[in-house]
C-alpha cells in the first residue's frame, strides 16, 4: 500500500516536472482557494480558540443583567453593582473565578504621558478588578496585579502592557513603581505584562485599572435598586460545570434578591441574567434566539462561514475541474492503454486523484502561509478590526500571536479542505474521461 | 464571428467549465459592485455646489486636567467651563487665525455618530424628507468660522451664528427646494416627525421656523443628497466635551501651523482645568473619519471576495486557454501559413474571451435580475435620508441595473482580457515551422 502510495506520489512529481506550466497554475489556483478558505478559518480559530491570554474561553461566560422596572419602559443599565456582584457569584459553588469590567465598552478616550507637555499617547484603558488576572492566564514581564485592596480603596495603581511601558521609559523593568499620567491624572504601575493582541477584545488594553477609581465616566450604581450598576461580569466555571448549572444555582439568590427590594423599594422588578459562552459573545449571531446558547446553536451559527469556505472553494474548483478536465484530454490514450491492459476504472480514478492531491497538497501549504501573511498585513485595517468588533477603538498598532494561527486543529482545517477541494476538482472530470470506451479512447494515440 | 463561435463550440467541454464560473461570479459579485459603485458615486460624484472651504479650516479638543483640580470625581461647574472661552479666545488672538469658535457638532467631525431626522413643511406633513441633524451653539461664529455661505434672500452667515430666534433652524438650499419649491424658505415653517410606535405612520413632534438657508454640504461623503439641518443648542454654555473650529487667514498654511503649535498645545493653550489636547487640519481629521466609516468599511470588506472572484476568474481562464492554446498551435500555425497576422490572432483570441464573457455575463446578470426583482433590491441604496422622491440613477429600476450590470461586464472583461492575453501572445510569438511541425 504505502509502496504504491509512494508510486503514486513519485509519477505525480514526474508529472509536476513534466508540465512545469500546468503545475504552477494549478498550484497557484489551489493555493488562491485555501488562502480565502484559510482566510475564513484564521478570523474564526482567533475568536474562538483558546488562545493567551484567554485560554479558558470555553469555560468562560459573560453576564449581563436587565431589570425591569413594570412602570418603566427599559432598562437603563445592563451590568450589576458590586454589591450585586458579590450577592450573586461570589458564593456560587460552581464558579471559579468572577471578574468584573466597568462595561462592556470599557475604551474611553484616554490619553497617557510621563508628565504635561511630554509625548502624549492614545490609550485603551480596562477599568477592572484583581480577579481578571485570575480568569484571564496573563504573563507578569515585572511587578504584580494589583491587589483586592487596591480595588477596595479605589487606589490609583495600574498594569500596563510591555509595548506602553517601552514606549514611556524603553524598559519595561523600569516602568514599576514610576507614575503615569492618565488624562493629566497621575497613578502608580504596579505591573506591566505581555502585550495581549487587540484582537482578543477581552483581555487586551494598554492599562488596567481598578474599576473604583473615581471618575464621573465610569462605575455607576442606580440611586434606586443597588444590585443594578454598569459592571459586567465575566465568570470562569469550574471544570464540569455548564452555563445551565450556573443559571439554576443563581435562581434561589436571584428570588431572595427580588423579594427584598420589593419589601424596600415596593417595585415589583423582573430581573432577566443572560449569560453568554464565549462563542456567542464573539460570533455575531445568524440564528437561534438571544437565550439560546446550546451547543446545536453554537454549530448552527457556524454554518454561515462554513459556506463561506466552501464557496471559497467551490469556485476555485470550478476552474480546477476545467484544467483538470483539459489535462485528461491529452492523457487520454495513455488511459486507453492502461485499460487495454486490465487497469480497472476505479483503480485510474484513484491514482488520478492522488497525483491532484499531490499538487492540491502544495497548493495548501502555499494558501496557508498566504493567509498566515494576508492576516499579519492587515490585522491593523480598521476593515479587519470590524471582526472583532475593535473598528471603532482607539487601537493604535494591532499585533497578531502564534497561537491564532498555527495549532493542530488549523492543520487538521487545511487538510481537509485540500481533501474537499480535490474532491470537488478532479472527481467529475477524471470520471467522465475514464468513462470513454477504451476504442475511442486508443483512437486520440496518433 | 461565426469562427470565433464555431471555436467556442468546439472547445465546449473545456470553456464551459469557465463558462459556468463566470456566471456563478457574476451572480455573485453583482450585489458587491452595486454597493461599491453606489458607495463610490456618493462619495466622488455627489459634491455639493457649495461645499465650504477647507484648506484653511484647523479642528481641536479638549482635555480636562482634573488632577490640577478639585472636580475630579465631581460635575464640571460652570464657573470651570469658562476656561474654553479663554483658551479659544488665545487662539483666536494669533496673527494666523481668522475666526474660532467652540463647536457641538460639525460636518465631518464623526461619521460614526450619525444623526438624521425627519422633517415635512407644516402644511403638509405628508411630503417628508430624512435629514441629518447638526447641533450648534450660538453667538459662536459657526457658519463663518466653518465657511458655509447663506443664499441669496437669507440673512448672512454672521447673522444666523447669532442668536437666531427661538424655534429657529438652518436648512441646506436642497431641503427648501424639496419641501417649499424655491430657496427662499426664510420664515416658512417645519414640521419635526417621528414614526408612530406601531410603525404604521409619522407623528408630529414639534414646529420650527426656517431662520436661514446656506449652501448646500453633505454631512456624511456617501450620501447623495445634500440635506442638512443646523439646531441651534438647548445650552447657552458649551458642554465640557465641545470641540474647536479654526478657521486660518487666507495664505497660511493650515499643515504647518499645526506642526507648529502642537508640540506647545499642553502648555500655551491650557486655562483652569481645561487643556487643548487635540489640534489637526480639517482634510487630516476628515480623511481618518473616512477611513473608520461603516460604509467605508463594508465597501473593503465586500471588495475582499470580489478581488478573489476576480483572481479565481484571472486563473482559471489563464489555465483554461493555456492547455487549450496548446492543442490549438496547429490551426493557428496553419493560419499564419495562410497570411493571418500575428495581431489578428491575437485579437480573435481576445474576441473568444469577451463573447464568452458577454454570454455568462448575460446570463449571471439574468439571474441576479431576477432576484433583485423579485426582492426589490434596487430601489436605493441610501439608507441617511432622502425623500423618495429623488430622480437619479441609483433610485431608478432600469438604469441601476443596467449601469451595474455594464460594469460587472466590464470588469470581468478585463479580468478575462488579461487572463486570455498570457497565452495568446506566447502562441502567436510562436514561428509557422514550429507550429505546423506537429501537424
Amino acid at each position: 500500500m504505502i509502496r504504491k502510495f509512494l508510486l503514486y506520489f513519485r509519477q505525480a512529481f514526474a508529472l509536476m516536472k513534466e508540465d512545469k506550466q500546468y503545475s504552477a497554475i494549478y498550484i497557484a489556483g489551489t493555493a488562491v482557494a485555501i488562502a480565502s478558505a484559510m482566510l475564513v478559518a484564521i478570523i474564526l480559530n482567533i475568536q474562538l480558540a483558546n488562545i493567551y491570554p484567554e485560554t479558558n474561553r470555553d469555560r468562560t461566560l459573560y453576564v449581563q443583567s436587565f431589570f425591569v422596572n413594570p412602570g418603566a419602559t427599559f432598562a437603563r443599565h445592563f451590568g450589576f453593582s458590586p454589591e450585586g456582584v458579590d450577592e450573586l457569584f461570589r458564593k456560587l459553588e460552581c464558579v471559579e473565578t468572577v471578574s468584573v469590567s466597568a462595561s462592556d465598552n470599557f475604551i474611553y478616550d484616554f490619553k497617557a504621558c510621563i508628565e504635561l507637555g511630554k509625548q502624549e499617547l492614545p490609550v485603551c484603558v480596562n477599568f477592572t478588578d484583581d480577579a481578571f488576572f485570575r480568569l484571564y492566564s496573563f504573563r507578569f514581564v515585572a511587578g504584580k496585579p494589583f491587589t483586592e485592596e487596591n480595588v477596595k480603596h479605589g487606589d490609583k495603581c495600574i498594569v500596563i502592557t510591555d509595548v506602553l511601558a517601552r514606549k514611556m521609559w524603553g524598559n519595561e523593568s523600569e516602568a514599576v513603581g514610576k507614575s503615569l499620567l492618565l488624562n493629566y491624572l497621575p497613578y502608580r504601575v504596579v505591573g506591566v505584562v505581555k502585550e495581549v493582541s487587540p484582537l482578543l477584545r477581552k483581555s487586551s488594553a494598554d492599562v488596567y485599572s481598578p474599576y473604583s477609581v473615581k471618575d464621573s465616566n465610569m462605575h455607576y450604581i442606580d440611586s434606586e435598586n443597588r444590585y443594578q450598576g454598569d459592571l459586567v461580569v465575566s465568570v470562569l466555571l469550574k471544570k464540569g460545570f455548564t452555563r445551565q448549572m450556573m443559571l439554576d444555582e443563581l435562581e434561589p439568590h436571584k428570588a431572595r434578591i427580588l423579594s427584598e427590594l420589593k419589601s424596600t423599594t415596593g417595585i415589583d422588578y423582573q430581573w432577566e441574567i443572560i449569560a453568554r459562552p464565549h462563542w456567542a459573545e464573539s460570533m455575531i449571531m445568524f440564528f437561534g434566539s438571544a437565550s439560546d446558547y446550546s451547543t446545536s446553536k453554537m454549530l448552527l451559527n457556524l454554518l454561515l462561514p462554513v459556506l463561506l469556505m466552501l464557496l471559497f472553494l467551490l469556485l476555485p474548483a470550478i476552474n480546477l475541474s476545467g484544467m483538470v478536465s483539459n489535462r485528461m484530454e491529452s492523457r487520454v490514450a495513455e488511459m486507453g492503454i492502461r485499460k487495454a491492459f486490465g487497469a480497472k476504472k476505479r483503480v485510474l480514478l484513484g491514482q488520478v486523484m492522488q497525483e491532484n492531491l499531490v499538487l492540491t497538497f502544495f497548493g495548501g501549504i502555499v494558501g496557508y502561509a498566504l493567509s498566515c501573511g494576508v492576516v499579519a498585513a492587515i490585522s491593523s485595517n480598521p476593515m479587519f478590526l470590524t471582526f472583532f468588533q475593535r473598528e471603532n477603538d482607539l487601537v493604535d498598532s494591532v499585533s497578531v500571536q502564534f497561537d491564532m494561527f498555527f495549532t493542530p486543529i488549523m492543520f487538521l482545517i487545511v487538510f481537509v479542505c485540500c481533501v474537499v477541494l480535490n474532491l470537488m476538482a478532479a472527481l467529475i472530470p477524471s470520471w467522465t474521461s475514464l468513462k470513454r470506451p477504451i476504442v475511442e479512447s486508443l483512437n486520440q494515440k496518433k | 464571428m461565426r469562427a470565433i463561435l464555431k471555436n467556442l463550440w468546439a472547445h465546449r467541454k473545456q470553456n464551459g467549465w469557465i463558462f459556468a464560473e463566470i456566471i456563478i461570479i457574476t451572480a455573485l459579485s453583482w450585489f458587491i459592485v452595486d454597493y461599491v459603485v453606489v458607495n463610490a458615486y456618493g462619495i466622488y460624484f455627489c459634491t455639493p455646489a457649495g461645499d465650504f472651504e477647507k484648506d484653511h479650516l484647523c479642528v481641536g479638543q479638549f482635555g480636562i486636567l482634573r488632577g490640577a483640580s478639585e472636580s475630579e470625581g465631581k460635575m464640571i461647574t460652570q464657573e470651570e467651563r469658562q476656561g474654553l472661552y479663554v483658551v479659544k479666545n488665545k487662539l483666536e488672538n494669533l496673527p494666523e487665525v481668522q475666526s474660532a469658535c467652540l463647536v457641538q457638532d460639525y460636518i465631518g467631525e464623526d461619521f460614526r455618530t450619525y444623526r438624521w431626522s425627519t422633517i415635512a413643511p407644516a402644511d403638509d406633513t405628508l411630503k417628508t424628507i430624512g435629514v441629518a441633524d447638526l447641533n450648534y451653539y450660538q453667538n459662536e461664529k459657526y457658519f463663518e468660522t466653518l465657511g458655509l455661505k447663506t443664499v441669496e434672500g437669507s440673512p448672512s452667515a454672521e447673522v444666523l451664528s447669532k442668536e437666531i430666534q427661538q424655534d429657529g433652524v438652518v436648512i441646506t438650499r436642497s431641503i427648501a427646494q424639496m419641501l417649499f419649491g424655491t430657496d427662499q424658505a426664510v420664515g416658512k415653517r417645519l414640521a419635526m416627525l417621528r414614526a408612530t410606535r406601531d410603525g404604521t405612520g409619522v407623528q408630529v413632534t414639534g414646529y420650527n421656523t426656517v431662520a436661514g438657508v446656506v449652501e448646500d454640504v453633505k454631512e456624511n461623503p456617501n450620501e447623495r443628497y445634500p440635506y442638512v439641518i443646523f439646531f441651534p443648542s438647548l445650552y447657552s454654555i458649551p458642554s465640557y466635551n465641545c470641540k474647536l473650529l479654526l478657521r486660518l487667514k487666507p495664505g497660511v498654511d493650515a499643515e504647518e501651523f499645526v506642526k507648529k503649535a502642537q508640540p506647545t498645545l499642553t502648555d500655551e493653550f491650557r486655562a483652569g482645568i481645561f487643556v487643548l489636547n487635540y489640534l489637526d487640519t480639517y482634510r487630516h481629521h476628515y480623511e481618518q473619519q473616512l477611513k473608520r466609516d461603516n460604509n467605508t468599511l463594508i465597501s473593503q470588506m465586500a471588495s475582499i471576495p470580489l478581488v478573489l472572484f476576480c483572481i479565481n476568474v484571472v486563473l482559471g481562464t489563464l489555465g483554461t486557454f493555456w492547455l487549450q492554446l496548446r492543442k490549438r498551435r496547429e490551426n493557428i500555425g496553419i493560419m499564419r501559413a495562410f497570411g493571418a497576422s500575428r495581431r489578428r490572432i491575437f485579437a480573435m483570441l481576445l474576441a473568444e474571451g469577451a463573447v464568452l464573457t458577454a454570454l455568462a455575463t448575460f446570463v449571471g446578470c439574468f439571474i441576479w435580475f431576477q432576484f433583485a426583482a423579485s426582492n426589490d433590491l434596487l430601489s436605493d441604496g441610501n439608507i441617511y435620508g432622502g425623500s423618495g422622491r429623488e430622480t437619479d440613477w441609483v433610485t431608478q429600476f432600469w438604469p441601476h441595473f443596467l449601469i451595474i450590470s455594464f460594469i460587472v461586464y466590464m470588469l470581468i472583461l478585463l479580468v478575462v482580457s488579461i487572463a486570455v492575453s498570457l497565452p495568446a501572445w506566447n502562441v502567436c510569438r510562436q514561428k509557422v515551422v514550429e507550429a505546423l511541425r506537429s501537424e
